[in-house]
């Protein structure tokens, strides 16, 4: 048990710092739309102009192949930097690229994967439906052979960035007789098919995050079909391991510096008291301590994640134990920016200059805990296959 | 980087837990109630033997050249199984006399000739060349010393020297429990955190006892759930039961992994240590009290009772956090000690 950065690693850690402090965009990100797709993909162009885009992806699919430890470093220097969230680029750095690496076709990494690290194109996932949320082994929305194309029709929901994305990597069922997780297909889809239509839903937080997608006999090749007919339950595991792998070490460095922003609100905010700053105020600064030593157990779990996966490969179910104490958290940090805020709370600002503010930031950790499978799912992922309690 | 354990350090803990098994298991604990000290002086011996209470002192003092991380690993083990004996007092009260050059006082602590009750300053005492104010002594009976420290400073002190004790009916079982005055009193040792950072030492090792209690009663909870049948199927199939279980393991993990990561960072004398072993105390003494406070709602009326081992870790995790200066104090460092972004 030890840790110290090796030489090389602190190196890595300098080059890191240098490249961002020169490349982070000023102005902050759009909320959503046209202008927030714009600036996603031109900070990921800038990425992989600087030979930083895929950090995790291997070297020979034109990924920066860095590891583990190295991912932690960039991540950590990422949130100092203050550089942008990943954005519309989630999916398709996150998910589907790595899918396509793990389970795709030579032709399909090769047409695919390139576009995706320069930032030519956005992707969404497209497999909660109104029918199947938690369930997600339960999906209807049907493909069914026609030729040498498969013909979909149903409905997804809740699809980030449905309305700004190029492709999809979509899930549906190619066999209604077999057992619900052995007749589901994974496939890749243009989202410019004729018969898709998008319907943004507004979150709570007022912006077009997600949509509905209704697809009406869209036809799709069978050449997009990834990793076999009937075989995609298990390609769409190898996405959500990989969620649940380092995908989510990006928001837990984050936050660490998101409670000392706090921190640093509570002493410029007047308190409660209408006379004082607001950290002067007892519980005020009781619930930020808490905070601060919680997000410090948060970062020596990543630590030791990170450890775990360097000796294991694979990400395992402990990633979920991260995620709830993830989830819960950022809930708290937020309920307690509100009340630090007090009346500034209900101004939902949005400025091109500092981005997001608080009230906005505390209404999407709703979202946030509820992606990639909401925290009661986490727990008995935890309970059935970490703890070995009966189903 | 590595925070998983090294082959070595696996070995100190299974160690520490086979010993505690035969020796100090809660076994014991119960059969010792009503008598003088916690532990026969066999075992203590055994104990001192063993080398556990230099495990973290140089091979130059006596001890095993270990560090605070590998001592954390014992009193993560401690926890567990609530081992009896003022162990906290002999690896801290050992140290103190270390590094004030006492080098007979440190090897009869070592060799478990000397016992040390640890001395926990009521809020206001001082720490300090001179200690004045209230103490409350763990395992005070049979005891040659009390160590005392805080974030300042730390002082080793012959039993001789505090007031007369008023024993406790204790709370917890398992400790001996006392109170003392001293006022005004010069100890036999002082020792300044920044030359010898006992205090910190101190609160990683709780951390780690505590941890210890939030994977212990996480399991004893999981086991139960297996076996207990209601409603025709084990308890840990009810989705309530299940889900205190993931949080129970959740806590867990938190605890130890930030028990370890402040152990670390005290090794190192990184500049966010305070920071890190202030957290580790928190985390690990909450998650020490919430599985706890769970294990006992697990259990049914099973939990309630005295026979059932459930009280004693709630009882044990209860005197955890109430120690040096309890989640007030820690709470107080958290917020202005240096953290790992501003350093
Ligand atoms: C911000 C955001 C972005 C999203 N982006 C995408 C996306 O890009 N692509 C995509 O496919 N999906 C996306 N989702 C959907 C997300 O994966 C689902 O919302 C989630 O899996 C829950 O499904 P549901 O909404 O149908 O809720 P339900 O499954 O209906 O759950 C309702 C409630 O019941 C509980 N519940 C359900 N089953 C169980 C059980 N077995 N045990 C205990 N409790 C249970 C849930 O925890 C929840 O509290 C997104 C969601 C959000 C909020």
């Amino acid at each position: 048990m030890d840790f110290d950065f090796s030489d090389e690693e602190l190196a890595f850690r300098e080059e890191v710092r240098t490249w961002l402090a020169e490349h982070v965009p000023a102005d902050k990100a759009p909320e959503d739309g046209p202008a927030m797709r714009d600036y996603d993909l031109a900070w990921q162009r800038t990425q992989y102009d600087g030979g930083w885009a895929g950090i995790s992806w291997p070297v020979q699919f034109g990924g920066r192949g860095l590891s583990t430890i190295e991912q932690l470093i960039w991540f950590e220097e990422y949130a100092r930097a203050g550089a942008p969230s990943i954005g519309a680029n989630f999916v398709g750095i996150n998910h589907a690229g790595p899918t396509l690496i793990a389970r795709a076709s030579d032709g399909q990494r090769a047409a695919h994967l390139p576009p995706i690290l320069r930032g030519d194109v956005v992707w969404c996932q497209g497999f909660s439906e109104p029918g199947a949320g938690s369930d997600l082994a339960g999906l209807q929305t049907r493909g069914e052979i026609d030729g040498d194309e498969l013909v979909v029709t149903g409905s997804k929901v809740w699809t980030s960035f449905a309305n700004l994305a190029d492709y999809q990597e979509l899930l549906v069922r190619t066999d209604r007789d077999a057992p619900k997780h052995k007749g589901i297909t994974w496939i890749i889809c243009d989202m410019r098919s004729p018969g898709i239509e998008v319907r943004p839903i507004r979150t709570m937080n007022r912006t077009a995050h997600f949509s509905e997608v209704f697809y009406d006999e869209v036809r799709i090749p069978l050449a997009n079909v990834v990793g076999g007919l009937n075989e995609g339950w298990s390609v769409a595991m190898s996405t959500l391991s990989f969620e649940r792998g380092t995908g989510f070490m990006a928001d837990q460095v984050e936050l660490a510096r998101t409670v000392d922003d706090l921190i640093a609100l509570a002493r410029t905010t007047t308190g409660p008291d209408g006379r004082r700053p607001a950290i002067a105020d007892e519980e005020v600064a009781r619930r930020l301590a808490t905070a601060r030593a919680e997000v410090a157990a948060l970062r020596a779990m990543t630590y030791a994640s990170v450890s775990r996966n360097l000796r294991q490969q694979t990400p395992g179910p402990e990633a979920s134990i991260s995620k709830v104490f993830y989830a819960e958290l950022q809930q708290r940090v937020g309920r307690l920016a509100m009340d630090i805020l007090g009346h500034a709370a209900f101004d939902l600002v949005h400025d091109p200059l500092v981005g997001e503010g608080w009230p906005a930031w505390y209404l999407r950790g709703y979202g946030v805990s509820m992606g990639g499978g909401t925290p009661d799912i986490q727990r008995n992922i935890i309970a059935e296959r970490v703890l070995g309690l009966p189903r | 980087m590595d925070l998983l354990a090294s082959p070595e350090q696996e070995e100190i803990a299974a160690t520490v837990a086979a010993f505690c098994a035969e020796h100090l298991s809660i076994r014991q604990l119960r059969s010792r109630i009503g008598e003088a000290a916690a532990v026969d002086p066999a075992t203590w011996a055994r104990l001192a033997e063993l080398g556990w209470f230099g495990l973290g002192l140089g091979a130059d003092q006596g001890g095993a050249g270990y560090s605070v991380v590998e001592e954390a690993f014992m009193f993560r083990e401690l926890g567990r199984c609530l081992a009896p004996g003022p162990v906290l007092g002999a690896v801290l009260g050992a140290r103190v006399a270390a590094a004030c050059g006492d080098a007979t006082r440190c090897r009869s602590i070592l060799a478990g000739e000397a016992l040390v009750a640890f001395g926990d300053p009521d809020a206001g005492a001082v720490v300090g060349p001179r200690l004045d104010g209230r103490l409350l002594l763990l395992d005070a009976p049979g005891s040659d010393y009390v160590v005392v420290c805080d974030t300042s400073g730390a002082a080793l002190l012959a039993i001789g020297e505090v007031g007369p004790l008023q024993r406790l009916d204790s709370l917890d079982p398992g400790v001996r429990l006392a109170t003392a005055e001293v006022s005004d009193l010069a100890p036999l040792h002082f020792v300044d955190a920044a030359t010898e950072p006992v205090g910190l030492r101190a609160q990683v090792l709780v951390a780690a006892e505590a941890a210890g209690i939030a994977e212990a009663t996480r399991d004893i909870s999981v086991a139960y759930a297996l076996a207990r049948q209601q409603f025709g199927k084990p308890i840990g199939a009810h989705q309530a039961v299940k889900h205190r279980c993931a949080d129970m393991a959740v806590a867990a993990v938190a605890a130890s992994a930030q028990a370890f990561f402040a152990a670390l960072a005290l090794d190192r004398s990184s500049p966010d240590a305070a920071f890190q072993c202030a957290s580790a105390t928190f985390v690990a003494t909450t998650a020490a009290m919430g599985n706890a406070t769970r294990n006992i709602s697990n259990h049914g009326g099973l939990g309630f009772t005295w026979e059932h081992d459930a009280h004693l870790y709630l009882k044990r995790a209860h005197l955890l956090e109430a120690l040096l200066g309890g989640r007030a104090a820690h709470l107080c460092e958290l917020l202005d000690a240096p953290g790992p972004l501003t350093v």
